[in-house]
């Protein structure tokens, strides 16, 4: 069912209202600590799997600490797969130069290439699940506004999110007045495809008019309403330097290599 | 005269408003409403209503119903007359006022319901308009508890029956306290049960009130007073008993 997808959207915002010692941390601390990371992550040479391997007990602190499920994650992550693993096949096709030989068998280049993508996309993604899973939504907009994003930027994350359930839930409707009309076919047939997309496009921009009507006459003019700031706390700091050091070592000194 | 202090940007600190909370009267006189295509929703409207009292506004599909209450929440741009709130006119400069001062309950509580949480829809208009988290935690939960729904607080509207869907969307819009509120077809995907709930709810407001509706049931129990819209034009106003009489719905 569509509107289960729907629920299942925000499941992960859902999962910021907890309140574990990761949910506490200011919102700044960890979308610093975030970026550091993914910085971190993609930085090491193209081909190095291993040096990325040690950062994955970043994710799994946090989201054991932050209680967040993650088979739920997993399951997001999977849809962010095929088009890294794409992306991975084309090098490992395109690069066939032989690196070494694994009990008999030759691993190319393009082989440790793919690997590469596939474990970062996996520790980025992943990692940007935690924060959004530890973090409420709007602590996260006002801490790209307080850190200068462009504030046409985050009306657009903020309309995006809001507004995704608005397509998801008219795409669900004529989805079902369709089926119950065609027997016959599974899913949508091409033939309709161009008129199904044409009525949705037309139908979300009106269920949008009216839901922005709704905000608008609740005091809506364009901006999320700004909750009290306070600025980060010195354990939040304190947090935002070990962990920035704890990836800057493990980046200058890759420790499987080393051992 | 009102007080313009609060038409500051969302997010800016506001001041306090300093309106009471009582019913406020509406004026419309001579409003005209067209489509960006010419056709007119509404024709040379003009309505006058106490404070306090309570109205119905009945009419058929297309009658201009809707586009009157989006007129008076300053969604629509009227093409001439105008419309006057309180003693504040619904014009650009008095938007964040007459909005404070208005409260409308859309047809489809979907269209009003667009947070993850219930909680947070109703704390939206407050947010918007400036308080605290504090002030905004007290308020939404006097409202909820007021209404008897404070156990979906922290549930998603995905979830919820259409009654409770309908009891949040009163409650989005009450947690404001609105001097004048507006439904629109408030009884409609409702079942007896949860129509029965709308109207207690409905006895316990004080504010002035206009409810469009088709139901004239509805408007015989829940109004002093019945105003009829054909065609964009007001064609009959009175008493609810004469008009409903008259219009062979009684």
């Amino acid at each position: 069912m569509l509107s289960n997808r729907i629920h299942e959207l925000y499941v992960l915002e859902g999962l910021a209202d907890n309140d574990t010692a990761i949910h506490k941390l200011h919102p700044r601390a960890k979308l610093v600590v975030t970026f550091a990371y993914i910085v971190a992550v993609v930085s090491f040479n193209r081909y190095d799997v291993l040096g990325d391997v040690p950062f994955f007990l970043y994710t799994a602190l946090v989201c054991g600490i932050g209680e967040a499920p993650l088979r739920t994650l997993h399951k997001r992550f999977l849809i962010a797969l095929p088009f890294c693993a794409f992306a991975g096949l084309t090098n490992l096709l395109l690069d066939r130069q032989v690196a070494f030989a694994l009990g008999g068998a030759a691993v190319t280049f393009g082989l440790l290439s793919l690997l590469a993508i596939l474990l970062r996309t996996y520790l980025c993604v992943m990692a940007v699940f935690a924060l959004i899973a530890t973090t409420p939504f709007q602590g996260l907009t006002r801490e790209l506004r307080h850190l200068r994003m462009p504030q046409i930027f985050i009306t657009l994350i903020e309309m995006i999110y809001r507004y995704i359930g608005v397509l998801i839930d008219e795409a669900g409707c004529m989805s079902t007045a369709y089926k119950l009309r065609s027997v016959k076919t599974k899913g949508i047939a091409m033939k309709d495809m161009g008129s199904f997309v044409g009525q949705l496009t037309i139908r979300s921009f009106d269920r949008g008019e009216r839901v922005y009507a709704a905000m608008a006459c609740r005091g809506y003019g364009g901006e999320f309403p700004e909750m009290e700031y306070a600025g980060p706390k010195p354990g939040d700091i304190l947090f935002i330097f070990l962990l920035c050091a704890a990836f800057a070592a493990l980046r200058v000194f890759p420790v499987l290599d080393m051992i | 005269m009102h007080d313009d202090r609060d038409e500051k940007p969302a997010g800016a600190h506001r001041h306090r408003h300093p309106h009471g909370h009582g019913p406020a009267p509406l004026r419309v006189s001579g409003l005209t409403v067209r489509y960006s295509d010419g056709t007119a929703a509404l024709r040379d409207v003009s309505i006058d209503i106490k404070a306090g009292e309570k109205v119905a506004l009945i009419g058929a599909n297309g009658a201009g119903k809707t586009s009157l209450f989006l007129s008076l929440v300053g969604i629509l741009r009227p093409d001439a007359g105008t419309i006057i709130v309180g003693d504040v006119p619904v014009d650009k400069d008095h938007l964040l006022t007459v909005r404070r001062k208005i409260g409308l309950v859309f047809q489809n509580p979907d269209d009003q319901l667009f947070m993850p949480r219930i909680y947070d829809d109703i704390a939206f208009g407050p947010r918007n308009f400036g308080h605290t988290e504090a002030e905004v935690r007290e308020k939404v939960e006097a409202v909820l508890e007021a209404l008897g729904a404070a156990h979906l607080a922290t549930r998603s509207s995905l979830k919820l029956s259409g009654g409770e869907k309908r009891v949040c969307a009163i409650a989005s819009v009450l947690v404001m306290q609105p001097r004048l509120l507006l439904f629109d077809e408030p009884t409609a995907f409702l079942d007896m049960k949860a129509k029965a709930r709308f109207m207690e709810i409905l006895g316990g407001l004080g504010q002035t009130r206009i409810i469009a509706t088709h139901d004239p049931a509805l408007a015989a129990a829940v109004s002093d007073r019945v105003i009829v819209l054909e065609g964009g034009s007001v064609t009959d106003d009175g008493p609810a008993a004469e008009v409903l009489a008259r219009q062979k719905f009684a």
